[in-house]
């Protein structure tokens, strides 16, 4: 499936910098950008800032080698090492989710090495299923708008928000739209257009996103379905990096049916209420998000996670991606695969880095599972 | 029928010419720089050793890292895949199968009709490949074919801590400072690199019915090694242990004409 408007997608995802520079320099407003991807987006929208979602990249890591050691996080390692590098320069604010002691970490670091007028964490319960969890989240997301008030001069108002609510919950809503075609029918968007079109969402203007997946959606429903007759895979992990992976799978005939991925469903798969207490509605979408390994709740709801929706959704294998060298979500892996042993769910682990990554031996073990798992 | 399976691998292009179900030739290239001219190679080699020319080749399957670089294949199978139908073919009792290469390494769970049940394959290292084996035979001064005999004669191991074939060159080298014999330099080295594939077979579930295959597999001093390690006897194929997926790849090519 080629049409024009997946090229737009494309081309966003080629130069994510090259729409919000247009934007900055047409509008002469401020952008805000994030890590992936707990962090109140619709806040910095609300206040007239561009959300930009920094989504890694090719560039020289020599620079960050003397802030972050090569065992680091390769996602922090890779951000850092785009604004080390200046291509993070249209850059006025940024806010950093507190999901791990790397991400804790990289603030101090980025404040030192390269100043921003607007900077600050979005510090998360690990918790999130205690009682006190919301009422905590809340009063972060006041903290933060507080800040957010400060930088603008003026306050956020109700109004602004239920704006900014509206649309990014239409912006789900059509990306929703879209993960349900390409399982229904795989053949309308290929897996690696399906994940290159929710990292452009990242960093192009949201008004003007409605507009793109409006017209990608209604172009690709038109194409009559052909049934789902492809191999079916779950993707578990923090980030799916390299999107070139996918290549592989779509190769391989797989189909890929559900993630539980920061820059995949996850991003998209709920919506704030649009009724009542906006911070409360913010908080509730947080903590109701799909189980990550930012969690660490006692019972570990990700694992049951994992298994029940790969049986609702006839999964036949799970693709477990662990992007170097992230620790929660090492230290999930045990309990994941075990589950998914106990429940006779074939699961494959392979490690992808951001940036350049030779994808060889990434290639060998992919075939070699859709292999196994697809039967021949 | 005639179909050939042509294995491009990191080190070298292995190719099988099966006719009726019988291997009639093999050849062999370096696969260099340019896979797809060493490919050609290997199979003009196998094409004048078994009396054919290309066109009485029905079909040809390639496999192995380089497989996408031999555009005259008429398909592709994975490198799994190919193993395993390889090996499946000449012992059909083996359910776990060790093939190690000059660059990668393999593990692999087979049922009794060849499908791959689960797999292991090591990470971006040298460790615990063939490549590590050559690297410290030049260190030792010792032809790499000789290192496996020359462990046998020690009595001994000393443990070596590193992971990596960079600093266990280092390693090597403090041993050989140390005045160790070579024959114990040479089984420790053996022990280290079967001490990573036995992880791999552990991850995979060890089982008795181990077979090995793959370029390392005539070295008598690594199967050696890594049965004591696994305490289990390793089937090896009579001869040509790193023509077994060039093989695999030459059935998987009879299937898909048939």
């Amino acid at each position: 499936m080629n049409t024009e408007v997946l090229e737009i997608f494309r081309q966003a995802v080629e130069d994510p910098g090259k729409e919000v520079r247009e934007w900055k320099e047409k509008k002469g407003g401020k952008v805000v950008g994030f890590l992936l991807t707990d962090v109140p987006e619709e806040l910095i929208h609300a206040a007239g800032f561009f959300p930009f979602g920094i989504c890694g990249g090719t560039v020289r890591m020599d620079q960050v080698e003397a802030h972050l050691q090569f065992w680091s996080c390769s996602y922090v390692r890779n951000s850092l090492a785009l604004a080390l590098d200046g291509k993070l320069d249209f850059l006025d604010g940024l806010v950093i989710p507190h999901t791990c002691d790397t991400t804790r970490m990289l603030m101090g670091i980025w404040k030192h090495v390269r100043p921003l007028p607007f900077m600050d964490s979005f510090r998360l319960p690990r918790q999130v299923g205690r009682p006190s969890a919301k009422q905590y989240v809340v009063g972060e997301l006041r903290r933060i708008k507080d800040r957010l008030d400060d930088f603008r001069g003026t306050e956020i108002t109700d109004e602004e928000l239920s704006q900014s609510f509206k649309l990014y919950n239409s912006n789900r809503n059509l990306l929703r739209k879209l993960f349900n075609l390409h399982e229904q029918n795989p053949a309308s968007i290929s897996n690696k257009d399906l994940y290159t079109v929710v990292k452009a969402s990242m960093v192009i203007e949201r008004e003007k996103l409605n507009m793109l997946l409006s017209e990608l959606v209604s172009v690709l429903a038109e194409n009559a379905g052909t049934p789902n007759d492809k191999t079916k895979i779950f993707i578990s992990g923090t980030f799916l990096e390299p999107l070139d992976l996918l290549n592989y799978i779509d190769e391989s005939g797989g189909a890929i049916v559900g993630d539980d991925l920061k820059n995949g469903f996850r991003y998209i798969e709920s919506d704030v209420a649009e009724a009542g207490d906006p911070l409360e509605a913010l908080a509730e979408r947080q903590l109701k998000r799909i189980p990550s390994a930012s969690y660490d709740i006692p019972e570990n709801l990700r694992r049951h996670f994992l298994v029940k929706t790969a049986q609702q959704k006839g999964v036949q294998g799970v693709i477990l991606l662990h992007v170097k060298y992230c620790e929660p979500e090492n230290y999930d892996y045990y309990d994941n695969i075990q589950a998914l042993e106990k429940a006779g769910i074939p699961a494959l682990r392979i490690e992808t880095e951001f940036g350049d990554t030779s994808l060889g031996q990434l290639s060998t073990r992919v075939q070699a599972f859709m292999e196994m798992v697809g039967g021949e | 029928m005639i179909t050939a399976g042509l294995d491009v691998g990191n080190k070298f292009v292995k190719v099988v010419i099966l006719k009726d179900g019988e291997v009639a030739a093999r050849g062999h290239s370096y696969s260099g720089f340019d896979q797809k001219k060493a490919a050609e190679d290997a199979l003009s080699q196998a094409l004048i050793i078994a009396g054919l020319i290309r066109e009485d080749i029905s079909y040809i399957s390639a496999t192995g890292a380089g497989k996408a670089e031999v555009t005259f294949a008429n398909g592709t199978v994975t490198e799994v895949g190919a193993a395993a139908r390889g090996v499946i073919r000449i012992f059909p009792e083996v359910r776990i199968v060790v093939d190690v290469g000059a660059e990668e390494s393999r593990v692999l769970k087979i049922d009794e009709k060849g499908k791959v049940i689960d797999f292991a394959i090591s990470d971006k290292c040298a460790a615990g490949t063939g490549s590590f084996l050559e690297a410290m035979s030049r260190t030792l001064e010792i032809p790499l074919e000789e290192m496996g005999p020359l462990s046998l004669e020690a009595a001994k191991s000393l443990p070596m801590n590193a992971q990596c074939a960079v600093f266990a060159e280092s390693e090597v080298i403090s041993l050989i400072h140390m005045n160790t014999s070579k024959p114990e330099i040479a089984r420790s080295i053996h022990d280290a690199m079967a001490s990573r594939i036995s992880s791999m077979v552990r991850r995979v579930g060890l089982q008795k019915e181990m077979g090995m295959i793959g370029g390392v597999a005539k070295n008598p001093g690594f199967v050696r090694a890594l049965e004591r390690d696994l305490e289990v006897t390793i089937l090896l194929p009579e001869s040509h242990p790193d023509f077994v997926s060039a093989l695999g790849a030459a059935i998987a090519a009879a299937e898909k004409i048939s």
